[in-house]
């Protein structure tokens, strides 16, 4: 059996100041290689914050107390920054949820994308401009030379979800950290980026973390689940198992929500 | 706009009762045939109406009448002042923007460490001393030490000196009325720079910057200062009327013969055309550096074209 | 006077800097005894709960305390100064500050002072000798020159002075040896009172016009925006110099007075014009000036009642922060010789002597005045600086608390606050003006 791509062990994160107040609480879960894992819970159940702490991208009020987290083998809750700055971006990407606030307005698209691949590839200039074109294409921009030259606030907003998708994956990572991609779209956008995502599965060969609060996105998208509630796994297992079958009272009320 | 403040600026002077003949005509000596010539000449017996137009037709010919009190037209004396005024005022600008940037982002960088407070401590002291106050203590110590010259321009023997020490020596006497202008608003831009950088440091797209796996250097010095410098260059308009204005304070203070000391000498005078050809020449100098900053932002800024601002 | 323009960018609502990174919730309720000795949980009103953060940050508090006993000092200024603000003894020009004793022979007394007489050196320079046989005890509640407090009541007693000839100078004497601590209290009168009488007209007037501006707009608005730009386009000092040269020059000194604050006012109007337009002009969008609209409100009554009032918030450190210009305006002029003149006192004019460098060197005391402007505005800036933070809706709640974090390049990340806590601050987002 491969190993898993991303283990969690027991993993503890709280408040610097007051460490009896965890935001995290023992979590332990695990992501396989080329699958879509959901991590599912409502407001304040953690699940930004772990996303973050697999990047070790917290800010000081919040650190990690006890547990691992375990990369291909590598244990990096307590690797230095330098380690850290290799992985991220290159190892692991990270999209987030309001791409208007996400991405800097003053660079162009192309920069931004480009920036990754000058850190982390050894490309010239005009390789990483080819290449950042094609990566836009990739994640289904229709017009990427344009986009190229854009300003983040003159894209649409499903475009501005695309193109952080494509800086996040420009280095060809094989984990991808998914924070509440499509809360900021509408309905029929977030279709589109859920299929962006299981073809970045099939095509890229990374995994993908996705964190939401909406169970249709997890039903629609995801291979595995975990659900979290107030910092605690209830819940995790394959999705069919979970949507059909919820045996945990709160995984239960997140299946009412849905309109099923 | 400009016509507006000529307008405004001849209201004001001719609302003034009294005008400069009237303090010759006091003088015994002079008969009063030479003061029906100077009305004449000066045509100060128009009605008022008409000797705004007039003064007006001349601006556009960059005639700007002639002045009373020191009898040569005015455009010899304002262009020379002008001059001494901007450089001050540039002198300044410049101190200003290259020590509270660099003192800004430093700030930012160690917060609250002692070296931080230090520096918020003494930036609220500049920024509330009266500039005033600060020209005087600089004049203070300056006659205590003896190194820098105590006000004036130019030294004594200007004229014999070669061309590289007149311009050290009018550097020299730039030193004191420039530090006094710009330490207030160093502390002030200080602050301002230290806030938008830890404002911007918050944001979200210095969090996907740091998720790339950029070096913190990158981070700061490229995407965060980027931001945080754009609130600060609609600033540049301001601040260098701002300059233009404290100048004329410090101008007078330390004799520095700029357009600040002109119009005060102009305006106790009663000069008219003087005082409003500085008044004029002062607004100008506003619109432009105004207009600089709005293109300079425009610039800067992706986000603000020329039809969003209004 | 310089920092009117920068004021007036100053006062936008801006973000400001996060200096606490962890969220911990913001009391809201306070607990009360009901009538039954039960302990209650009580909301506290928006203002109260404003004035709790404030009372937080002891700096502010302390400048509060420190402006309070200023302005005390400039009312009871009648009671408090030994002298008159034009009382004086050229025998005492430039006597340097009276040295109060508390012993005698050993042992404590009554406070006193020694006599000092002024006496020549070799080289004919002043110098002032205490005489120890003569000394004068401070006598409090002392009965001097009679006043009248406030115009009105008649009064003869001071909190202090001593027996004639000798005088008791606190901060030393100005040239004509005049007390430069009663000028500075009765400086005080004038230089204070001009900040708030000053911003006070000038706010009303921007208020009003920046109000009809922005409710009306169209034509009524341009118009006055051009207005307030053309004014906003001169530098101030100049247009304070010319305004003040169309003042005749035979005013009393109350109407010069009168004349100044006017203009202060005058040029500081069109900021403050501006920036409440640009916030009624988004405010006017809101609904329930729809709803006053369709109830028959007369217009200038929506315009006061509804949509001024919540500018207040954005603007009430603005006009704090806005008072030391006016100070600084006056005390420049004063000291140009534009201002008030003499014999009346104003922190500005007292200093009109202290620009001679000499005189500096031997008579340091007269630069006092300016030590206390310095300290009036800087607690304005502080107050101003403390009520911006405090009512900055971006960061309600978010008060740095002792707990502040080791100072670190990560900032806060987005990803701290609950999906709730981002929509709450999302919602009360600033309007754009």
């Amino acid at each position: 059996m491969t190993p898993d791509l991303l283990r969690i062990e027991h993993l503890s994160v709280s408040l610097t100041d007051t460490p009896e107040k965890r935001i995290i609480d023992d979590v332990s879960f695990s992501v396989p290689p080329l699958s879509i894992v959901a991590l599912v819970g409502g407001s304040g159940s953690g699940k930004t914050t772990m996303g973050l702490s697999i990047l070790r991208l917290l800010s000081p009020a919040l650190n990690i107390e006890t547990g691992q987290i375990i990369f291909k083998g590598e244990d990096i809750s307590q690797a230095g920054q330098q380690r850290m700055n290799e992985l991220r971006g290159k190892e692991i990407g990270m999209v987030f949820q309001d791409p208007l606030q996400a991405l800097n307005p003053v660079f162009t698209i192309g920069f931004q994308v480009g920036e990754v691949l000058k850190r982390h590839t050894f490309l010239n200039a005009e390789q990483i401009k080819k290449r950042t074109v094609d990566l836009l294409a990739q994640v289904g921009l229709d017009d990427p030379a344009r986009a190229f030259r854009s300003y983040p606030h003159e894209l649409s907003g499903g475009m501005r979800q695309r193109a952080m998708i494509a800086q996040a994956i420009a280095a060809s990572p094989s984990l991808l950290i998914a924070d509440e991609p499509t809360s900021s779209l509408d309905v029929t956008l977030q279709a589109k980026i859920l299929e962006l995502f299981k073809s970045l599965r099939d095509h890229f060969k990374l995994s993908v973390i996705l964190i939401t609060h909406d169970l249709g996105v997890v039903a629609h998208a995801a291979d595995h689940v975990v659900v979290l509630d107030h910092g605690r796994v209830v819940e995790s297992g394959k999705v069919q198992d979970v949507v059909h079958h919820p045996r945990h009272a709160y995984t239960q009320q997140l299946m009412k929500t849905l309109k099923v | 706009m400009l016509l507006g403040i000529t307008l405004l600026t001849f209201i004001l002077m001719r609302v003034t009762p009294g005008n400069y003949l009237d303090t010759i005509r006091l003088d015994p000596q002079i008969s009063q045939d030479t003061i029906e010539r100077y009305q004449k000449l000066y045509q100060l017996d128009k009605p008022l109406l008409q000797q705004y137009f007039y003064w007006l037709k001349n601006v556009c010919r960059l005639e700007f009448g002639y002045s009373f009190h020191y009898n040569v037209p005015v455009v010899h004396i304002i262009g020379g002042r002008l001059f001494n005024t901007f450089i001050l005022s540039l002198t300044a600008f410049l101190l200003t923007w290259l020590v509270a940037l660099p003192l800004g982002i430093w700030a930012a960088l160690n917060r609250n460490r002692w070296g931080d407070r230090i520096i918020q401590f003494f930036s609220y002291v500049f920024f509330s001393l009266p500039s005033f106050f600060i020209t005087m203590i600089l004049l203070f110590w300056a006659s205590q030490a003896g190194v820098l010259p105590l006000g004036g321009m130019r030294s004594p023997n200007f004229e014999h000196m070669s061309f590289l020490d007149q311009g050290l020596d009018i550097l020299k006497h730039l030193v004191i009325p420039a530090l006094a202008l710009s330490l207030g608003s160093i502390g002030y831009m200080q602050k301002i720079m230290r806030g938008n950088m830890l404002e911007v440091l918050g944001q979200q797209y210095i969090l996907t910057a740091r998720a790339k796996g950029l070096s913190e250097t990158r981070v700061v010095y490229v995407h965060a200062l980027r931001n945080a410098i754009n609130p600060l260059i609609t600033l540049l308009g301001y601040e260098f009327s701002a300059l233009l204005s404290g100048a004329a304070l410090t101008e007078i203070i330390c004799s520095w013969p700029g357009l600040g000391s002109l119009m005060l000498t102009a305006v106790r005078a009663k000069d008219i055309y003087l005082v409003m050809a500085s008044m004029l020449m002062g607004s100008v100098m506003f619109i432009i550096g105004n207009l600089l900053a709005d293109i300079a932002l425009a610039k800067a800024d992706p986000r603000i074209t020329y039809e969003q601002r209004s | 006077m310089n920092n009117v323009p920068k004021l007036f960018l100053m006062s936008f609502p801006r973000k400001r800097e996060s200096t606490v990174d962890a969220r911990l919730p913001r009391p809201v309720l306070q607990t009360v005894q009901d009538g039954r000795g039960h302990d209650k949980d009580k909301p506290l009103s928006e203002f109260q709960l404003h004035l709790r953060d404030f009372n937080k940050n002891r700096p502010a508090v302390a400048c509060v305390w420190v402006l309070g006993v200023l302005y005390a000092g400039a009312l009871f200024a009648d009671f408090i100064a030994p002298y008159s603000f034009k009382d004086e003894d050229r025998s005492y020009s430039y006597c340097p500050p009276s040295r109060i004793q508390l012993w005698h022979d050993g042992k404590i007394s009554r406070p006193f002072i020694y006599g000092t007489k002024l006496t020549y050196n070799d080289l004919h320079a002043r110098v002032y000798v205490t005489d120890q046989t003569q000394s004068y005890p401070i006598r409090f509640f002392y009965r001097a020159e009679s006043y009248r407090w406030l115009g009105l009541i008649p009064f003869s007693r001071h909190l202090f002075g001593v027996d004639a000839p000798s005088r008791i100078y606190l901060f030393g004497a100005d040239a004509r040896g005049r007390d430069v601590f009663s000028r500075i209290l009765y400086g005080a009168q004038v230089s204070l009172s001009i900040g708030l009488i000053g911003v006070a007209i000038s706010f009303s007037l921007g208020l009003l016009i920046g109000g009809i501006a922005g409710y009306y707009g169209g034509w009524l608005d341009n118009i006055l925006m051009r207005l307030c730009e053309m004014l906003m386009m001169v530098p101030g000092f100049y247009l304070l110099l010319a305004l003040r040269a169309a003042v005749p020059d035979n005013f009393s000194s109350l109407q010069v007075y009168c004349a100044i604050v006017v203009i202060l006012s005058f040029i500081a109007w069109a900021s403050w014009a501006r920036i409440i337009r640009g916030m009624c002009l988004s405010l006017r969008e809101r609904e329930y000036v729809l709803a006053a609209k369709t109830m028959g409100v007369s217009d200038f009554k929506i315009i006061l009642v509804h949509l001024l009032p919540h500018t207040f918030s954005y603007t009430i450190f603005a006009v704090m922060l806005s008072i030391p210009g006016y100070i600084l305006g006056e005390s420049g002029l004063s000291l140009i010789g534009l201002g008030i003149q003499d014999p009346y006192a104003s922190w500005g004019n007292m200093l009109t002597d202290a620009m001679s460098i000499v005189r500096i060197q031997f008579a340091p005391w007269i630069l006092v005045p300016a030590f206390f402007i310095f300290i009036t505005v800087l607690c304005f800036n502080i107050i101003g600086d403390t009520l911006r933070d405090c009512l900055d809706p971006m960061l309600i709640g978010l008060l740095p608390t002792k707990q502040n974090v080791k100072s670190s390049i990560v900032g806060k990340s987005a990803g701290d606050l609950t999906l709730d806590q981002k929509r709450s601050i999302k919602s009360t987002e600033n309007p754009k003006s």
